[in-house]
Protein backbone atom coordinates (compact mmCIF):
# COMPACT_ATOMS: atom_id res chain seq x y z
CA UNK A 1 0.00 0.00 0.00
CA UNK A 2 1.31 3.45 -0.90
CA UNK A 3 1.55 6.12 1.76
CA UNK A 4 0.46 9.76 1.50
CA UNK A 5 1.62 11.70 4.53
CA UNK A 6 0.04 15.08 5.28
CA UNK A 7 2.12 17.03 7.78
CA UNK A 8 -0.24 19.38 9.64
CA UNK A 9 -3.98 19.08 10.32
CA UNK A 10 -5.16 22.69 10.11
CA UNK A 11 -7.48 24.05 7.44
CA UNK A 12 -5.16 23.10 4.55
CA UNK A 13 -4.18 19.62 5.77
CA UNK A 14 -7.70 18.58 6.81
CA UNK A 15 -9.30 19.75 3.55
CA UNK A 16 -6.63 17.93 1.56
CA UNK A 17 -6.93 14.66 3.50
CA UNK A 18 -10.73 14.65 3.18
CA UNK A 19 -10.61 15.52 -0.53
CA UNK A 20 -8.02 12.90 -1.45
CA UNK A 21 -9.07 9.93 0.69
CA UNK A 22 -11.81 8.91 -1.77
CA UNK A 23 -10.12 10.11 -4.93
CA UNK A 24 -6.82 8.26 -4.63
CA UNK A 25 -8.42 4.84 -4.34
CA UNK A 26 -7.72 1.90 -2.08
CA UNK A 27 -4.04 1.51 -2.90
CA UNK A 28 -3.25 4.70 -0.96
CA UNK A 29 -3.26 5.16 2.83
CA UNK A 30 -3.83 8.81 3.80
CA UNK A 31 -2.29 9.81 7.16
CA UNK A 32 -2.38 13.22 8.85
CA UNK A 33 0.22 14.06 11.50
CA UNK A 34 -1.01 16.76 13.89
CA UNK A 35 -0.31 16.99 17.65
CA UNK A 36 -3.16 19.37 18.60
CA UNK A 37 -6.30 17.48 19.66
CA UNK A 38 -8.63 20.35 18.78
CA UNK A 39 -9.24 22.06 15.45
CA UNK A 40 -9.55 25.84 15.91
CA UNK A 41 -11.84 27.89 13.63
CA UNK A 42 -9.20 30.57 13.15
CA UNK A 43 -11.42 33.28 11.58
CA UNK A 44 -13.29 33.26 14.92
CA UNK A 45 -10.24 34.50 16.84
CA UNK A 46 -11.01 38.08 15.74
CA UNK A 47 -14.52 37.84 17.25
CA UNK A 48 -13.32 36.54 20.65
CA UNK A 49 -11.79 39.75 22.13
CA UNK A 50 -15.09 41.56 21.48
CA UNK A 51 -17.21 38.83 23.09
CA UNK A 52 -18.91 38.21 19.74
CA UNK A 53 -18.30 34.46 19.66
CA UNK A 54 -18.69 31.82 22.35
CA UNK A 55 -15.40 30.02 23.14
CA UNK A 56 -17.16 26.67 22.71
CA UNK A 57 -18.03 27.49 19.10
CA UNK A 58 -14.39 28.14 18.27
CA UNK A 59 -13.04 24.60 18.42
CA UNK A 60 -14.04 21.04 17.61
CA UNK A 61 -12.43 17.74 18.59
CA UNK A 62 -9.93 16.90 15.87
CA UNK A 63 -11.20 13.32 15.38
CA UNK A 64 -14.58 14.74 14.24
CA UNK A 65 -12.94 16.67 11.39
CA UNK A 66 -11.61 13.72 9.36
CA UNK A 67 -13.55 11.54 6.96
CA UNK A 68 -13.62 7.75 7.34
CA UNK A 69 -10.43 6.26 5.97
CA UNK A 70 -8.13 9.10 7.06
CA UNK A 71 -5.62 8.00 9.67
CA UNK A 72 -4.65 10.61 12.31
CA UNK A 73 -1.36 10.53 14.27
CA UNK A 74 -1.72 12.89 17.26
CA UNK A 75 2.03 13.47 17.60
CA UNK A 76 4.46 16.31 16.89
CA UNK A 77 6.98 16.04 14.06
CA UNK A 78 10.60 16.25 15.12
CA UNK A 79 12.42 15.89 11.83
CA UNK A 80 11.79 15.27 8.15
CA UNK A 81 14.37 13.48 6.01
CA UNK A 82 13.37 13.98 2.38
CA UNK A 83 16.31 11.94 1.06
CA UNK A 84 15.04 8.90 2.99
CA UNK A 85 11.41 9.96 2.46
CA UNK A 86 10.56 9.65 6.14
CA UNK A 87 9.63 11.71 9.20
CA UNK A 88 10.56 11.14 12.85
CA UNK A 89 7.80 11.81 15.39
CA UNK A 90 8.03 12.91 19.02
CA UNK A 91 7.79 9.34 20.36
CA UNK A 92 10.82 8.34 18.18
CA UNK A 93 8.65 6.40 15.77
CA UNK A 94 9.43 6.77 12.05
CA UNK A 95 6.82 7.18 9.29
CA UNK A 96 7.85 6.59 5.70
CA UNK A 97 6.04 8.12 2.72
CA UNK A 98 5.71 7.78 -1.03
CA UNK A 99 4.22 11.27 -1.30
CA UNK A 100 4.16 14.03 1.32
CA UNK A 101 2.16 17.28 1.61
CA UNK A 102 3.58 19.96 3.89
CA UNK A 103 0.61 21.75 5.46
CA UNK A 104 2.33 22.74 8.70
CA UNK A 105 1.17 26.38 8.63
CA UNK A 106 2.65 29.25 10.59
CA UNK A 107 3.21 29.97 14.25
CA UNK A 108 3.58 33.29 16.02
CA UNK A 109 7.06 34.17 17.29
CA UNK A 110 6.84 36.76 20.08
CA UNK A 111 10.24 35.36 21.16
CA UNK A 112 11.81 37.05 18.11
CA UNK A 113 11.01 40.58 19.36
CA UNK A 114 12.43 41.61 22.77
CA UNK A 115 9.62 42.50 25.18
CA UNK A 116 6.79 40.94 23.22
CA UNK A 117 6.82 37.82 25.41
CA UNK A 118 6.12 39.88 28.56
CA UNK A 119 2.41 39.46 27.86
CA UNK A 120 -0.71 40.92 29.52
CA UNK A 121 1.12 42.03 32.68
CA UNK A 122 3.12 44.48 30.52
CA UNK A 123 0.00 45.49 28.55
CA UNK A 124 1.09 43.35 25.57
CA UNK A 125 -1.56 41.33 23.71
CA UNK A 126 -2.30 39.44 20.51
CA UNK A 127 -5.34 37.62 19.13
CA UNK A 128 -3.62 34.99 17.00
CA UNK A 129 -4.00 32.19 19.58
CA UNK A 130 -7.03 31.15 21.66
CA UNK A 131 -5.26 32.08 24.91
CA UNK A 132 -4.10 35.40 23.47
CA UNK A 133 -7.60 36.32 22.29
CA UNK A 134 -9.13 35.36 25.68
CA UNK A 135 -6.58 37.47 27.58
CA UNK A 136 -7.27 40.40 25.24
CA UNK A 137 -11.00 40.04 25.88
CA UNK A 138 -10.49 40.57 29.64
CA UNK A 139 -8.03 43.40 29.00
CA UNK A 140 -10.49 45.24 26.74
CA UNK A 141 -13.32 44.72 29.26
CA UNK A 142 -11.16 46.30 31.98
CA UNK A 143 -9.57 49.01 29.81
CA UNK A 144 -10.17 52.34 31.49
CA UNK A 145 -8.95 54.43 28.57
CA UNK A 146 -5.57 55.59 27.41
CA UNK A 147 -3.68 54.86 24.25
CA UNK A 148 -4.51 51.63 22.47
CA UNK A 149 -1.98 50.70 19.81
CA UNK A 150 -2.50 48.13 17.04
CA UNK A 151 0.82 47.02 15.63
CA UNK A 152 2.22 44.57 13.08
CA UNK A 153 5.86 43.69 13.81
CA UNK A 154 6.72 42.47 10.32
CA UNK A 155 5.07 40.98 7.21
CA UNK A 156 4.17 38.33 6.18
CA UNK A 157 1.46 37.53 8.73
CA UNK A 158 -1.52 35.22 8.63
CA UNK A 159 -4.78 36.94 7.61
CA UNK A 160 -3.16 40.34 6.91
CA UNK A 161 -6.51 42.17 7.11
CA UNK A 162 -7.20 41.02 10.70
CA UNK A 163 -5.32 43.88 12.45
CA UNK A 164 -7.23 46.34 10.28
CA UNK A 165 -10.53 44.65 11.13
CA UNK A 166 -9.64 44.79 14.81
CA UNK A 167 -9.03 48.51 14.47
CA UNK A 168 -12.32 49.17 12.61
CA UNK A 169 -14.34 47.22 15.17
CA UNK A 170 -12.70 48.86 18.13
CA UNK A 171 -13.33 52.30 16.63
CA UNK A 172 -17.05 51.62 16.32
CA UNK A 173 -17.43 50.11 19.78
CA UNK A 174 -15.47 52.74 21.71
CA UNK A 175 -17.54 55.01 23.86
CA UNK A 176 -14.88 56.27 26.19
CA UNK A 177 -13.84 59.80 25.39
CA UNK A 178 -10.34 59.37 26.75
CA UNK A 179 -9.11 56.71 24.38
CA UNK A 180 -6.37 57.35 21.90
CA UNK A 181 -5.66 54.82 19.21
CA UNK A 182 -2.70 54.32 16.93
CA UNK A 183 -2.15 52.00 14.01
CA UNK A 184 1.41 51.09 13.20
CA UNK A 185 2.09 48.81 10.35
CA UNK A 186 5.27 47.91 8.58
CA UNK A 187 5.06 47.70 4.77
CA UNK A 188 1.50 46.41 4.44
CA UNK A 189 0.46 44.92 1.09
CA UNK A 190 -0.69 47.38 -1.55
CA UNK A 191 -4.30 46.12 -1.29
CA UNK A 192 -4.20 46.45 2.47
CA UNK A 193 -3.10 50.05 2.06
CA UNK A 194 -6.01 50.57 -0.31
CA UNK A 195 -8.59 49.10 2.09
CA UNK A 196 -7.06 51.18 4.84
CA UNK A 197 -7.14 54.38 2.80
CA UNK A 198 -10.71 53.65 1.79
CA UNK A 199 -12.03 52.95 5.27
CA UNK A 200 -9.93 54.80 7.80
CA UNK A 201 -11.05 58.35 6.87
CA UNK A 202 -14.70 57.34 7.44
CA UNK A 203 -13.81 55.78 10.76
CA UNK A 204 -11.76 58.80 11.75
CA UNK A 205 -14.88 60.89 11.32
CA UNK A 206 -16.74 58.57 13.73
CA UNK A 207 -13.87 58.81 16.20
CA UNK A 208 -13.80 62.58 15.86
CA UNK A 209 -17.47 62.70 16.94
CA UNK A 210 -16.67 60.47 19.90
CA UNK A 211 -13.64 62.63 20.77
CA UNK A 212 -11.19 59.78 20.19
CA UNK A 213 -7.93 60.74 18.60
CA UNK A 214 -6.40 58.44 16.05
CA UNK A 215 -2.79 58.64 15.12
CA UNK A 216 -1.02 56.81 12.32
CA UNK A 217 2.73 57.27 12.35
CA UNK A 218 3.31 54.09 10.27
CA UNK A 219 6.19 52.86 12.37
CA UNK B 1 9.50 47.39 11.70
CA UNK B 2 9.32 46.94 15.43
CA UNK B 3 12.70 46.32 17.11
CA UNK B 4 11.55 45.95 20.71
CA UNK B 5 8.83 46.63 23.27
CA UNK B 6 9.96 48.19 26.52
CA UNK B 7 8.33 50.19 29.35
CA UNK B 8 5.02 50.44 27.48
CA UNK B 9 6.70 51.78 24.36
CA UNK B 10 7.21 50.34 20.88
CA UNK B 11 10.65 51.06 19.48
CA UNK B 12 11.29 50.83 15.73
CA UNK B 13 14.59 49.97 14.05
CA UNK B 14 15.09 53.62 13.15
CA UNK B 15 14.59 54.44 16.86
CA UNK B 16 11.17 56.05 16.73
CA UNK B 17 9.02 55.46 19.81
CA UNK B 18 5.26 54.96 20.28
CA UNK B 19 3.92 54.78 23.80
CA UNK B 20 0.90 52.62 24.68
CA UNK B 21 -1.34 51.71 27.57
CA UNK B 22 -2.65 48.62 25.80
CA UNK B 23 -0.81 47.03 22.91
CA UNK B 24 -2.37 44.64 20.39
CA UNK B 25 0.61 43.42 18.42
CA UNK B 26 0.81 40.72 15.79
CA UNK B 27 4.17 38.98 16.30
CA UNK B 28 6.55 37.80 13.58
CA UNK B 29 5.27 34.62 11.89
CA UNK B 30 7.42 31.64 11.00
CA UNK B 31 6.87 28.13 9.67
CA UNK B 32 6.74 25.02 11.88
CA UNK B 33 9.74 24.17 14.09
CA UNK B 34 10.53 20.92 12.23
CA UNK B 35 10.89 22.84 8.94
CA UNK B 36 13.76 24.73 10.60
CA UNK B 37 15.44 21.74 12.28
CA UNK B 38 15.19 19.71 9.05
CA UNK B 39 16.51 22.71 7.01
CA UNK B 40 13.66 22.61 4.51
CA UNK B 41 12.77 26.31 4.48
CA UNK B 42 13.97 29.89 4.11
CA UNK B 43 15.17 32.09 6.99
CA UNK B 44 11.62 32.21 8.44
CA UNK B 45 11.06 28.47 7.86
CA UNK B 46 8.67 28.89 4.93
CA UNK B 47 9.13 26.21 2.26
CA UNK B 48 10.27 27.20 -1.29
CA UNK B 49 7.31 26.21 -3.51
CA UNK B 50 6.45 26.34 -7.21
CA UNK B 51 3.88 29.16 -7.37
CA UNK B 52 1.63 27.37 -9.91
CA UNK B 53 1.96 23.58 -9.37
CA UNK B 54 2.59 23.83 -5.57
CA UNK B 55 5.43 21.28 -5.73
CA UNK B 56 8.31 21.77 -3.28
CA UNK B 57 11.21 23.21 -5.28
CA UNK B 58 13.97 21.33 -3.49
CA UNK B 59 12.39 17.98 -2.61
CA UNK B 60 11.19 14.97 -4.57
CA UNK B 61 7.61 13.77 -4.06
CA UNK B 62 6.68 16.66 -1.77
CA UNK B 63 3.97 19.31 -2.25
CA UNK B 64 3.32 22.36 -0.07
CA UNK B 65 -0.05 23.86 0.82
CA UNK B 66 -1.46 26.82 2.75
CA UNK B 67 0.51 29.05 5.13
CA UNK B 68 3.59 26.78 5.00
CA UNK B 69 4.63 27.98 1.52
CA UNK B 70 6.98 30.88 0.74
CA UNK B 71 4.59 32.11 -1.99
CA UNK B 72 3.65 35.80 -2.38
CA UNK B 73 -0.05 34.86 -2.04
CA UNK B 74 -1.89 35.94 1.11
CA UNK B 75 -1.65 33.64 4.15
CA UNK B 76 -5.42 33.19 4.39
CA UNK B 77 -7.97 30.40 4.67
CA UNK B 78 -9.40 31.19 1.23
CA UNK B 79 -5.94 30.75 -0.30
CA UNK B 80 -5.54 27.36 1.39
CA UNK B 81 -8.95 26.42 -0.03
CA UNK B 82 -8.18 27.51 -3.62
CA UNK B 83 -4.74 25.87 -3.45
CA UNK B 84 -6.32 22.63 -2.20
CA UNK B 85 -8.67 22.62 -5.23
CA UNK B 86 -5.64 22.92 -7.55
CA UNK B 87 -3.48 20.46 -5.62
CA UNK B 88 -6.15 17.78 -5.49
CA UNK B 89 -6.15 17.71 -9.32
CA UNK B 90 -2.35 17.89 -9.59
CA UNK B 91 -1.77 15.08 -7.10
CA UNK B 92 -4.17 12.80 -8.95
CA UNK B 93 -2.22 13.53 -12.16
CA UNK B 94 1.11 13.13 -10.38
CA UNK B 95 0.38 9.68 -8.95
CA UNK B 96 -0.96 8.59 -12.37
CA UNK B 97 2.31 9.78 -14.03
CA UNK B 98 0.45 12.36 -16.10
CA UNK B 99 1.56 15.98 -16.61
CA UNK B 100 0.10 18.33 -13.99
CA UNK B 101 -2.40 20.63 -15.70
CA UNK B 102 -3.88 22.72 -12.87
CA UNK B 103 -2.12 25.97 -12.00
CA UNK B 104 -2.66 28.14 -8.92
CA UNK B 105 -3.08 31.84 -9.85
CA UNK B 106 -2.61 33.36 -6.36
CA UNK B 107 -6.37 33.80 -5.89
CA UNK B 108 -7.43 35.16 -2.49
CA UNK B 109 -10.84 36.26 -1.29
CA UNK B 110 -11.36 37.97 2.08
CA UNK B 111 -14.19 39.61 3.93
CA UNK B 112 -12.88 42.67 5.75
CA UNK B 113 -15.02 43.62 8.76
CA UNK B 114 -15.40 47.40 8.88
CA UNK B 115 -17.54 47.63 12.02
CA UNK B 116 -21.16 48.59 12.65
CA UNK B 117 -22.47 45.34 11.14
CA UNK B 118 -20.83 45.92 7.77
CA UNK B 119 -17.94 44.42 5.84
CA UNK B 120 -16.07 44.78 2.55
CA UNK B 121 -15.02 41.98 0.25
CA UNK B 122 -11.72 41.89 -1.60
CA UNK B 123 -10.87 39.41 -4.37
CA UNK B 124 -7.48 39.34 -6.08
CA UNK B 125 -4.63 37.14 -7.34
CA UNK B 126 -0.89 37.27 -8.15
CA UNK B 127 -1.47 39.69 -11.04
CA UNK B 128 -4.74 41.52 -10.38
CA UNK B 129 -5.11 43.72 -7.32
CA UNK B 130 -8.50 44.17 -5.61
CA UNK B 131 -11.04 45.81 -7.92
CA UNK B 132 -14.41 47.39 -7.11
CA UNK B 133 -17.65 45.93 -8.48
CA UNK B 134 -19.57 42.90 -7.30
CA UNK B 135 -18.72 39.26 -6.65
CA UNK B 136 -21.33 36.79 -7.89
CA UNK B 137 -22.02 33.70 -5.74
CA UNK B 138 -25.05 31.52 -6.54
CA UNK B 139 -27.72 31.57 -3.75
CA UNK B 140 -25.66 33.76 -1.41
CA UNK B 141 -24.42 36.81 -3.31
CA UNK B 142 -23.75 39.03 -5.04
CA UNK B 143 -21.37 40.60 -2.55
CA UNK B 144 -20.02 44.10 -3.09
CA UNK B 145 -16.29 44.39 -3.72
CA UNK B 146 -14.18 47.12 -2.08
CA UNK B 147 -17.32 48.68 -0.60
CA UNK B 148 -19.09 48.22 2.73
CA UNK B 149 -22.39 46.39 2.94
CA UNK B 150 -24.45 44.45 5.47
CA UNK B 151 -24.70 41.39 3.24
CA UNK B 152 -20.89 41.12 3.28
CA UNK B 153 -20.98 41.01 7.08
CA UNK B 154 -23.65 38.29 7.00
CA UNK B 155 -21.44 36.44 4.50
CA UNK B 156 -18.61 36.50 7.00
CA UNK B 157 -20.88 35.20 9.79
CA UNK B 158 -22.35 32.50 7.51
CA UNK B 159 -18.88 31.24 6.78
CA UNK B 160 -18.47 29.45 10.14
CA UNK B 161 -21.02 26.64 9.47
CA UNK B 162 -19.80 26.50 5.84
CA UNK B 163 -16.27 25.96 7.17
CA UNK B 164 -17.19 23.03 9.43
CA UNK B 165 -19.75 21.35 7.18
CA UNK B 166 -18.57 21.99 3.61
CA UNK B 167 -15.02 23.30 3.44
CA UNK B 168 -13.25 20.92 5.85
CA UNK B 169 -15.08 17.76 4.63
CA UNK B 170 -13.95 18.70 1.09
CA UNK B 171 -17.44 19.31 -0.36
CA UNK B 172 -17.58 21.46 -3.49
CA UNK B 173 -18.28 25.17 -2.93
CA UNK B 174 -19.72 27.48 -5.62
CA UNK B 175 -16.54 29.59 -5.79
CA UNK B 176 -13.94 29.03 -8.50
CA UNK B 177 -10.35 28.43 -7.36
CA UNK B 178 -9.23 30.68 -10.25
CA UNK B 179 -9.96 34.39 -9.96
CA UNK B 180 -12.74 35.54 -12.27
CA UNK B 181 -13.14 39.07 -13.66
CA UNK B 182 -16.93 38.90 -14.05
CA UNK B 183 -18.62 41.62 -11.99
CA UNK B 184 -15.37 43.49 -11.46
CA UNK B 185 -14.97 47.06 -12.71
CA UNK B 186 -11.72 47.80 -14.48
CA UNK B 187 -10.05 50.89 -13.13
CA UNK B 188 -7.28 52.91 -14.71
CA UNK B 189 -4.04 52.13 -12.93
Amino acid sequence: MKKLLILGGGTAGTMMANSLVDRLGTEWQVTVVEPDRHHVYQPGLLFLPFGMLDDRKLTRPRNHTFKRGVQWKPLAIRQMDHAKKSVVLDDDSVLEYDLAILASGTRIRPDMTPGLEDGPIAGVHDFYTVRGAQALRSALANFKGGRLVVNVVEMPIKCPVAPLEFLFWRMIILNDAVCEMTWNSSTPHHWMRRSQNLMLPKRWATCWKKKISVWKPSL
Amino acid sequence: MTAEVTDRRLVSYDERHVGFDLLVSVPIHSGAAFIGTSELGDELDFVPTDKHTLRALQMEDVFVLGDATDLPSSKAGSVAHFQAEILKQNIQDYVADKPMKAAFDGHANCFVETGGGKAMLIDFNYDVEPLPGYFPVPHLGPFSLMAESRINHWGKLAFRPIYWHALLPGRPLPISPQMNLSGKKQIAS
